[in-house]
This record gives C-alpha cells, structure tokens and sequence, in this order.
C-alpha cells in the first residue's frame, strides 16, 4: 500500500512564546491509500490537536508531518487545500445557502476568480454528491436539514475538494446511533472505493472497534497526574483493532472505576458495584438478557459456588424460576424477575453486602 | 408524498432567475432616477427634462441648471450611496457573519465622521454640507481619506475584538460603544463650537444627498466604483468565509488578506459616502437582507450585483419620499432610511429566535 502521509518522531502540543505544552508525542505514524483510521481517546488527550498538526493548522513542537514525501509546513495553502481536506465540528448556520452551493464550495481550490463552475467541477460535485447520497437534498437550504443529512453534506464538500486526504473531527457527535452508523459506513466504503486516507476522531469506540482498518489510540493514564511531562506526552498507540484488544491496550487506556472492558464481546461494562453473585441456569437469548438486566441492578452471575438466590429459565415458556432462600416465584418478564428479588426480604440485605 | 411536494416547492423557489431580477432593478433604477429628476420643488415637465439630461438643453437656463447641477448629481449621488453603502453592509454581514452587521451599526459610519470632524478640528473647518460644498478639490480627497481611515481603524478595532468574542450580540454592544465614544468626543467639541456651527454640523447628522457638487461627484464615483470593483473581486473569498475561517482556510484561502482587501474596499465605500453625505443608517443591513430574500442565495458573485442596483432604487426612492411634504421643505435623508430600514432589521431579528449563533 502506499504511504501518503508519514509522521516521524512527531511532537504535538502548544507552543506561546516562552510557554509550551507538550499534549501528545513523539510518534511515528503512517497513512496509506485506503485506510479507514479511527482515532480514539478521551477528552482532552489531544484528538484536536493532533489533526490540526496533521492539517498543517497547528506547527508541530518537534519532529514532521510528511505528504507524499514533502513536509506540510512546505506546502503552500493553495497547494494543500488540493491534497487535504477537513470536516470540523464548527457549525455552518448560513441560510439561503443550498446544499448544491455548499458542496459546490468545495471546488474552491480549483475555480477561477470568480469561482464559476466547469463542467468538470459539476462532474466532480454530482459525484460527491452520489457517493454520500445526498443528491435528493439539492435544492434544500442547509437549515432545512437534519444534523445526520448536514453531516453527510458535509463529507459530500470534502469530497468535492478532490482530495487524498479527508481529516475528519467528531463528524458523530450529535448525531443518533442509526445515523453515526451511516455515516461510518459511508467514511469506510469512501475509504475502501476511491483509494483516499479518511482519518476520523472519534469517541464510538463500538463503532471504531468494528469498522476501522486501524486505530490511534491516545493513552492518557501515564500522563494523568502530571503538571508537566517534560518532552513525552500522552502516548498514542496505533495498530489494527483486533490486535489492539488482545494486547490490552484498550483495556488498559479505558479501564476506570465503575467499568470495565470486555475483551471477549469488545464492549464495555459498567459496574454498578454490589456484585452480589446469583446462581443463574438456563441458555440462549434469553441466559443473556437476563444477566445483563442483572448486572445492571447489582447481581453478578456466578454459577461456580451456590448462592441463596438461584434462577432459572425456562427458554420456550418464557418464564423465570426464582427462588431466595426457601421461598419460590414464577416471572414472565424480567420487569417482574427484578420486582420479586427486590422484593424477597434478602434484598436489603444484599445491597449492605 | 408530502415531502416530494414540499421538494418541488423548494425547487420552484429556487428556480428564480437572478438575470431577469437584475433587468427588472435596472430599469426600476432607471424609472427611480428620472423620477428622482423630475420631482422638486420647481416643476420642470418631464419631455423637457429627457431632451435636457439627452444633450440637448432647452432654451430656458434655469432649468437647464436646476437639472444639470442640482438634480442629476443629487440622483447620482444617491445611487452611489444606496450602491456603496448596501455593499459595505453585505461584506459586513458576511465578514461577521453577522447578520445585523452594517456600516451605521457596527460604527464603522461614526468611526468615518469621526475622521471627518478630526480633520475640519484641525483645520479650522466646519463640518457641514456648506463646508463641504466650498471645499476643493485637494481637501474633497483629504477628506475621503480621513473618513476612510476612519472607518478602516473602526472596523480594524472591532474585528480584533470579533476574533476574541464569538458573541454576535457583544459585538453589536461594542459597535455601538464605538460610536458612543465618537459622540463624546464630536460632542466636547460642539462644546466650545459656536451655536451655528452646532447647527451645521447638525444638518450633516441629518444625512444630505444634495451636498455633492458635481466636482465631488467625481471624485466620489471614482472612489465608490474603486470600492465596488474590489467588493466584486472578493465575491469568491467572501462566498467561502461564509463557512467560517477555519473551512475558509482548509480550502486554501488566505484568511487575513481577504480581510484585509474586504476591510478596505468597505472603509472606501461607507467612509467616502459619510465624508460627503452624512451618517445615513439602515440601508446597509436592510438592503443585503432584502436581497438574499428576494434571490433565495447567498452566492456573492450574484449578491454584489443585485446590492448594488437595490441600493440605488432604494435610496431614490427614499430621495423622492424626502419631497413628500410640498413644495418648500424636505425632510431629512437619514430619517426616511431609518423608518424602512429599522422595521426590516427588526423582522429580520424576529425571524432569527438565535441571534447569537445564527447567521442569515
């Protein structure tokens, strides 16, 4: 594959005369044709910063961002606007301003003075607008978009600047979960169709985790209770998903109180903290469903020892056994499995344990 | 199916074609401007007036002078004024992205008297339009430049603070502090000014299209037309500062020279036009709004145009209401700007619930 972008020894941060911040770094990091990246990390632990420096925005306080073998900072604004593409989170609120227009600003970079458009242009934005399905919003005014069609409308004018590269910050941030999927989606088939570098910022872990060629992890914990950490920042890992998982990278940068990572389903698990262990039998959908719901009101299923609650399910009738002590209980939902044991004079007792 | 209906509504509203509106304001332009002629105070038939605008002037030598140097600058000079200031007030309102951003509100217009009362201060001058009207050629172009750089250092003052604040509605407040602070100061010097000087410069508060010599027409057209071709110039960065700064830049525009161009060509246009006419409000917010309303666009290349000849008919026409009361008196300029104006300012207002970060 070919590298379009490489990152040596790179050093980001803020520099205000005499005051520097180191945020992230040093790292070396590659792009190439293709690539869906994803880059995770908290709030804070320099998603930002990192792609404004690789958006040329930002000078870097050590090391270089290369294009095509040529450092950013030697690329004139005219010149990278044809190379790199960006969507921010900033929000465009123009009204009378159609859909059309706005992707047709992409084209910035390659008009005339005047910016009139050419056929070619108009070949390039029917594209853009094509491969993002946003050709049936046309004649609409941005206002009269939801946030997931903005979204996508967005991505259409990065498209239409005829990039390498499209750098995107959050572009899910407030969006639903069917439209952050979509758009997803859409970033990987971009990324798998037209051979561009398509690098997202992003706190959907599920999402990154299942659908990124790679990821850049931006670990906070060594940096966490420092004021100042000299020339080393946050550390930024990069690797598949999957081989990031099994080597407990993720688990580690994410792993706080009050959660878990599970590295066999890839999912986080909160921990409501009581734990106290339920005898659970039964299997399929239903084995599942039910200890999640548990788990979720502070019963941890552990059928190695003998509890004094013990459950079971009856898959096809769809009922659940219950039984606290010597008492027993039939439930047909798992409202009414929570509402028994709650009920049953063990409960207070559980909590205090 | 409803959606469909509403698509083909959308498509039908869009399908307004900005060439035969700019026909249409032309020849609105050119009613409004014979009218403009035709009405006053001596009434002068309008066959008369054609053949004396046409290069062949009639036999009766008043009127030959009433509507060669009298009339037709003053009709001149307001399309000028409408041209230049509803350009100025359009790449406001996009350089803010502001929508109620406009030479009078964001005190690039006092900032401009300010540099014209600076001037008449030190050289023992009086600001008003007779002043005005004795002065020459040399300090018609002084005066042009203090106003203009008046208006530059304003509008430099309060896009620095723009850059510090993203609050629309605190940059209003700082506009008008602007011009507040040039009150204070036109007003220490009213002070110690003599009670018909106060009157004077009074008068010029009022706004007055009938100040321009034909001399200073020139001068002023040339500045205005300067103005109008660097406005034009700009149409393209001023289309993707409408994304804001930071796409502005990703897609390859250098931000702060745009501005710089931008800046200039306004300061030229509302500090040229205050210099010889007055602080005349309101057609730079309103004029640009009325625009985008009318064409359903915010494509500058076509704005610029449409500003500009809209400007012109309505600053005629606000020209023609002036004589509204009879034959002897003629009410002020600026007043009549404000009563059409402010009501499409406060609509427009209305029509944005979130005036604080939305952009029209």
């Amino acid at each position: 594959m070919e590298e379009i972008v490489v990152i040596k020894d790179l050093l980001i941060g803020y520099q205000k005369s005499a005051l520097r911040k180191v945020v992230a770094g040093p790292v070396n990091l590659s792009l190439s044709a293709g690539e869906f990246i994803c880059m995770i990390g908290q709030n804070g632990s320099g998603k930002t910063t990192l792609l404004k420096t690789l958006a040329g925005v930002q000078r870097p306080l050590k090391g270089s961002v290369e294009i095509r073998g040529k450092n950013i900072s030697h690329y004139r604004p005219s010149q990278l606007s044809k190379i790199l593409s960006v969507v921010l989170t900033d929000r465009v609120a123009v009204s009378n301003l159609d859909v059309y227009a706005l992707v047709g600003l992409g084209r910035y970079p390659y008009t005339n003075w005047l910016g009139g458009l050419t056929d070619k242009d108009k070949k390039i934005i029917d594209w853009a607008l094509k491969s993002t399905d946003t050709k049936k919003f046309i004649n609409r005014q941005l206002g009269e978009l939801s946030d997931g069609e903005l979204q996508k409308v967005m991505v259409a004018r990065a498209l239409a600047q005829d990039t390498d590269i499209i750098l995107l910050d959050e572009p899910t941030a407030h969006l639903d979960l069917p439209n952050r999927i979509e758009i997803f989606l859409l970033l990987k088939k971009l990324a798998l169709e037209t051979g561009k570098v398509i690098l997202v910022s992003t706190h959907e872990l599920d999402l990154a985790l299942q659908s990124a060629d790679k990821i850049w992890l931006i670990d906070t914990q060594k940096t966490e209770n420092q004021e100042d950490f000299g020339e080393y920042g946050n550390h930024i890992f990069s690797g598949v998903p999957e081989d990031m998982v099994i080597s407990g990278v993720f688990q580690k940068a994410f792993e706080k109180h009050g959660m878990t990572f599970d590295k066999m389903t890839g999912r986080f698990k909160i921990n409501t903290g009581y734990n106290y262990r339920v005898n659970l039998s039964g299997n399929k959908t239903l084995f599942s469903w039910t200890e999640r719901a548990l788990e979720r009101v502070g019963f941890k299923v552990d059928n190695s020892k003998s509890s004094s609650i013990q459950i079971e399910i009856d898959e096809e009738n769809r009922k659940w056994f219950l039984k606290v002590g010597d008492k027993n209980f039939i439930a047909s939902s798992i409202e009414e499995l929570i509402y028994k044991i709650k009920q049953s004079s063990n409960y207070e007792l559980v909590l205090q344990k | 199916m409803e959606s469909r209906a509403k698509e083909e509504i959308l498509n039908r509203k869009k399908k307004r074609k900005p060439l035969i509106l700019l026909v249409v304001l032309f020849f609105a332009l050119l009613f409004f401007f014979i009218g403009d002629i035709a009405l006053g105070s001596i009434h002068i038939p309008l066959n008369k007036i054609i053949s004396i605008l046409f290069a062949d002037p009639t036999d009766n030598l008043a009127w030959n002078n009433i509507i060669l140097k009298i009339r037709l600058p003053k009709a001149t000079t307001a399309v000028l004024v409408g041209a230049a200031l509803s350009v100025s007030g359009l790449q406001m309102q996009t350089l803010f992205r502001n929508p109620l951003a406009g030479p009078s509100v964001l005190g690039i217009t006092s900032g401009a008297s300010l540099g014209v009362a600076l001037v008449m201060l030190s050289s023992g001058f009086v600001t008003t339009v007779f002043a005005i009207r004795s002065l020459g050629f040399l300090s018609s172009w002084l005066l042009i430049f203090s106003a203009t750089m008046g208006a530059f250092l304003t509008l430099l003052f309060v896009l620095a603070i723009a850059s510090k604040v993203r609050d629309n509605v605190i940059l209003l407040l700082v506009g008008l502090m602007v011009s507040h602070i040039t009150i204070a100061l036109v007003s220490i010097w009213q002070y110690f000014s003599q009670p018909d000087q106060i009157k004077d410069y009074l008068m010029w508060t009022f706004g007055s299209l009938g100040g321009v010599t034909r001399e200073h027409l020139f001068i002023l057209s040339i500045v205005v037309v300067l103005g109008l071709m660097m406005a034009f110039g700009t149409s393209k960065a001023l289309n993707v500062l409408l994304l804001g700064e930071n796409y502005a830049r990703s897609l390859g525009l250098s931000v702060n020279y745009s501005r710089i161009i931008i800046i200039i060509s306004t300061s030229l246009m509302a500090g040229s036009i205050t210099a010889f006419c007055g602080p005349i409000g309101f057609i730079g917010i309103a004029v640009p709004h009325l625009s985008r309303s009318l064409l359903n666009t915010s494509d500058h290349k076509i704005l610029i145009p449409v500003v500009c000849l809209l400007g012109g008919v309505i600053m005629l026409f606000c020209d023609i209401v002036t004589h509204l009361p009879g034959k002897q008196s003629i009410l002020p300029i600026n007043a009549i700007t404000s009563l059409i104006g402010a009501p499409v300012v406060i609509s427009v207002i209305l029509r944005k619930n979130n005036l604080k970060s939305s952009f029209s």
